[in-house]
């Protein structure tokens, strides 16, 4: 049985040649406030990790004047590269879809943010904007605005999938996040309220314009409706984007069915579920649905929907090493626990991976990460910590490896 | 009104307070650091993290408003965690454990790091020191940064920004790596730094200080060969003390001539009396500027700060800007001039130090229009240093008296120290010269004050003059927009003038500033003569030695110029 289901798939890869920009020109002849009712109804929620609804987000600046709507693919999440995917094979579908999302909360300002490294997405956006001028002239005739669609290319730091400090880059000053109140939909971009979505939550709504809100809201499970893009990467035969209805497939089927289970003649060792901020599962525990509610429950998330596989050839401790490595990189060095933490983590797991580690690390790195969890400032710090403790308490056998005995006698000694 | 619960006690605050302002009112400090009252807030360090019920991660105090009903604790046992686990991390990143690190630091005595450890209760390391490489800027002539004691709290840069109007400090590179530094990493001494020194005061942990003179001052002491005149400036004397447990704001310039013979100062005398000498020249000029038509405003000219924040922001303006020296400069010029002659000293025998509550005063010695006329600058916590390296028991000392001819000086003088000063002692001199007749209320209370801009109309024989004030560099920018309302403008580099200057001592008193200036203030009631052309010795001076203010010799020897940079 395939799992894969082609729902926003089937656009992204056949287009929509017969009428182009036909979602958008849809939406127009219903007005925003039908469109806005069918998106209550679908209960459609952010897909680039927060999983916050997206009505709750637009409604709040209904009434605003000089909106903003900054569509995020900084993409920048290891192992994620569904909003890649849809930029490279239909450019077309995502302006037609930003350009709709900026109809309904009226925008007079439209971003896409996209990450530097992405150069074709790049390029294809940028030619794809240029081609634009008879939908845009569409859009200022129904809106009497004069929309500028402008790409700004990210500069390489991981933090500005984070929506303020994508905004901070925006602006041109060190991309480090806000502090929250005032939230970017009351103060955002040069102080106007701003709007920041997913590449990925974006191009739903033309399907919801397409087939209405009940009709999306019929996908999926409770809280989490609709289907949803996964970028299935590490150790399996088939790699790549798939589509699942969210809540209908476990993990297991995803790995075995669409991914064609592990490569090679190895075993599955462990599955990150939602990128590496998130919990790892081990073999034992991937028959979980694939959905937020669920994920959640069995303690780990879905985030961007980046799930990475590995085998028993991976050691968990040099995941672990490279996962501190990345976030020691990445931290916008601001707020003491992340930046800090970070810093000793870092340390700790570098240190154990040379055989100079002590058995207390351990201790210390679950301690750090959980000071870490409670009180950093946005995203980032908060999660950095998720998968290494998961590991810490998953896979403690690959650690105690690495923690020579000497060092836990000398331990024993002290105490 | 909204009312919420802090630890179980209900009260009820304006909407927009902030849980730390909340708590304030209840009495319970929660710890801060990278917090700074006037400052933007930073949301940095996270020590002032508290729990709120219903809440799963822990806001913020010092940025997460308060709300209807909301309950919130401040000292609960997993806020007490956190914030030690924060703390441990932040200290873990902060040399104190090598080269004798705390004992040699500007802020040994005043360390924040030190109050929070006992605040929060940490008295062990818990996770492996790692600290950042040794590395110091010293390529100012005012200001050092040791990055390797820098935590990043930001304190320093938003003063700059958002005070001094200065974007001189910024934070660079990223991730683990980031730091305090200035554009593309050149150095203080080579962007557009007006070593004013207000990230001095703003730094909890003594990563930047001014660029010590204390040890060639004692080996030009201890120089039989040389000898030593020192100024010591009219804000030194109401802070001071703070550095030995006077009472706030108690003016002992007294124990500090003693102090200064003591250690073996050839001559101490006062800044105050060129600060008179300053007021008749400058305010001659403004005279001579409205009686022959020249550039109005004309803008004071004490505030070295304020000097290079011109020449580097506004090169249009400097044509407005008087061309009398600094009183500091005065000093240094006239010891080398007319008391090297009158003392029968070659002048090169001279070392010329000076007392400042300012760091800008190090770099203004060294401009190369007025160079050798100061050689050395100490900060007032620089001679708080010295007269401990003395022993000294500062506030045990018996009273002291200047030394003539530069002893004698007038309340004019003396409130050269606080913003509005200089105006007020210009405009005590100006009204009786223009108008030749006696002015009877010598307090000019619309330009006093801690406000940023004051402004007042001074009637002066029919004429109406428009003074301005300001301090702080932002309040600065912010009153030049509208100058050509006024006739007569003064900038002080510093909030407050020189009592809130960059080399005074670092206090956490929350009206620091308003105890100085009452200081100040007092000072002045007491002085017999307040009026600068009164002083008998400036009388002297111009009789025996200047000739006639603005004159030849006076121009050639109390004036200088700026330029564009």
């Amino acid at each position: 049985m395939m799992k894969e289901c082609k729902y926003i798939k089937e656009i992204i890869e056949k287009g929509t040649v017969e009428w182009p920009y036909r979602f958008f020109h849809q939406g127009l002849e219903m007005g925003r406030e039908r469109c806005f009712r069918e998106l209550e109804k679908s209960g459609l929620v952010g897909r680039g990790g927060a999983a916050f609804p997206t009505s709750k987000k637009w409604g709040s600046v209904w009434d605003t004047e000089n909106v903003v709507l900054i569509c995020n693919a900084d993409e920048g999440e290891p192992g994620t590269f569904k909003d890649r995917y849809i930029m490279e094979n239909n450019p077309a579908f995502l302006l037609e879809s930003m350009l709709l999302s900026a109809f309904i909360v009226n925008a007079r300002a439209l971003y896409i943010y996209i990450r530097g490294e992405y150069t074709q997405a790049i390029s294809l956006m940028k030619k794809e904007i240029d081609q634009a001028d008879v939908v845009l002239d569409a859009y200022r005739e129904k809106t009497g605005v004069k929309l500028e669609v402008e790409v700004v290319v990210g500069q390489g730091a991981y933090v500005c999938g984070d929506e303020t400090s994508l905004i901070n880059s925006i602006e041109g000053v060190r991309p480090n996040s806000r502090i929250k109140p005032p939230y970017p939909t009351q103060k955002g971009l040069f102080d106007a309220p701003t709007i920041v979505n997913n590449v990925e939550t974006l191009c739903n709504l033309s399907l919801i314009i397409r087939d209405g809100g009940d009709f999306f809201s019929s996908l999926g499970v409770e809280g989490s409706r609709g289907t949803k893009l996964i970028s299935l990467s590490g150790k399996i035969k088939n790699p790549g984007v798939y589509e699942i209805e969210m809540g209908k497939v476990s993990l297991r089927e995803i790995i075995e069915e669409l991914g064609g289970g592990i490569k090679g003649d190895h075993e599955l060792k462990f599955v990150i579920p939602g990128g590496i901020s998130t919990q790892l599962f081990v073999e034992n525990e991937i028959d979980v649905m694939v959905d937020y509610c669920s994920l959640k429950q069995a303690g780990s998330a879905l985030g961007s929907g980046a799930i990475i596989v590995a085998d028993e050839t991976v050691n968990a401790v040099e995941m672990a090493k490279n996962a501190a490595d990345f976030f020691s990189k990445e931290t916008c060095g601001i707020c003491f626990p992340c930046k800090e933490g970070n810093r000793q983590i870092h340390n700790m797991l570098n240190k154990i991976y040379v055989f100079e580690g002590k058995r207390e690390y351990l201790k210390l790195i679950r301690e750090i990460s959980e000071t870490t969890s409670r009180a950093a400032r946005c995203g980032l710090g908060q999660s950095a910590g998720n998968l290494l403790v998961s590991a810490i308490e998953k896979i403690p056998g690959d650690f105690t490896y690495y923690l020579p005995e000497i060092d836990l006698d000398r331990d024993e000694v002290k105490k | 009104m909204i009312t919420l619960h802090i630890n179980s006690q209900p009260i009820k605050v304006e909407a927009g307070t902030t849980i730390l302002e909340a708590a304030k009112k209840l009495h319970y400090r929660i710890p801060t650091l990278c917090y700074k009252e006037g400052l933007s807030i930073y949301g940095g360090c996270r020590l002032c993290v508290v729990e709120v019920k219903g809440r799963s991660n822990l806001p913020i105090a010092c940025a997460e408003e308060v709300q209807e009903g909301m309950e919130v604790f401040t000292h609960s046992d997993l806020v007490l965690e956190t914030r030690r686990n924060i703390f441990q991390l932040l200290i873990a990143n902060h040399p104190f454990d090598c080269q004798l690190n705390c004992l040699t630091c500007l802020k040994s005595s005043s360390c924040e790091l030190r109050k929070l450890a006992e605040e929060i209760g940490v008295g062990q390391l818990k996770y492996e020191a790692l600290h950042k490489p040794w590395t110091m800027d010293t390529s100012s002539r005012s200001v050092v940064i040791e990055t390797s004691k820098c935590i990043s709290c930001g304190r320093c840069v938003r003063t700059c920004n958002e005070i001094q109007h200065g974007g001189i400090l910024t934070m660079s590179e990223r991730g683990l790596a980031t730091k305090v530094d200035t554009f593309m990493a050149k150095g203080l001494g080579n962007v557009d730094c007006t070593n004013c020194g207000q990230c001095i005061l703003a730094c909890p942990t003594g990563a930047i200080h001014e660029v010590y003179h204390v040890n060639q001052v004692i080996q030009a002491i201890n120089d039989p060969d040389t000898h030593v005149v020192i100024q010591t400036a009219p804000a030194v004397r109401v802070a001071i003390g703070e550095e030995f447990g006077a009472p706030l704001g108690m003016n002992l310039e007294k124990k500090i001539v003693t102090a200064l013979r003591k250690m073996g100062a050839d001559k101490v005398f006062d800044t105050n009396f060129t600060a008179d000498l300053t007021i008749i020249e400058e305010g001659t000029e403004f005279i001579n500027r409205i009686n022959h038509q020249g550039v109005l405003p004309i803008i004071t000219s004490c505030s070295p700060g304020w000097i290079k924040f011109a020449e580097h922001n506004y090169p249009d303006l400097l044509p407005n800007i008087s061309t009398c020296k600094s009183p500091q400069q005065m000093f240094g010029t006239l010891a080398k001039t007319y008391y090297a002659e009158k003392e029968k000293l070659s002048p090169d025998k001279i070392v010329s130090v000076s007392i400042m509550p300012c760091t800008a005063k190090k770099y203004e010695l060294a401009r190369d229009e007025l160079k050798d006329d100061v050689d050395y600058v100490l900060t007032t916590r620089e001679l708080a240093k010295l007269i401990r390296a003395y022993g000294l028991e500062f506030m045990n000392l018996p009273d002291g008296e200047y030394d003539q001819p530069f002893g004698i000086s007038t309340g004019a003088a003396a409130i050269f120290g606080v913003s509005g000063g200089v105006m007020e002692a210009a405009l005590r001199t100006g009204y009786e010269l223009i108008s030749g007749k006696e002015l009877e209320e010598l307090e000019f209370v619309d330009i006093r004050g801690l406000k940023g801009i004051k402004e007042a109309v001074v009637d002066i024989d029919g004429e109406k003059i428009r003074v301005a004030v300001a301090n702080g560099l932002e309040n600065a920018v912010q009153m030049l927009k509208h100058k050509e309302k006024y006739h007569f403008i003064e900038i002080m580099t510093c909030p407050g003038g020189c009592i809130g200057g960059g080399g005074q001592p670092i206090s956490d008193v929350d009206n620091i500033l308003e105890e100085r200036m009452t200081g100040i203030y007092a000072t002045d009631q007491k002085r017999e003569i307040r009026k600068s052309h009164k002083n008998p010795a400036i009388i002297k001076l111009y009789e025996e030695f200047l000739g006639e203010p603005n004159g030849e010799k006076a121009h050639r020897l109390l004036h200088t110029h700026y330029m564009k940079r």
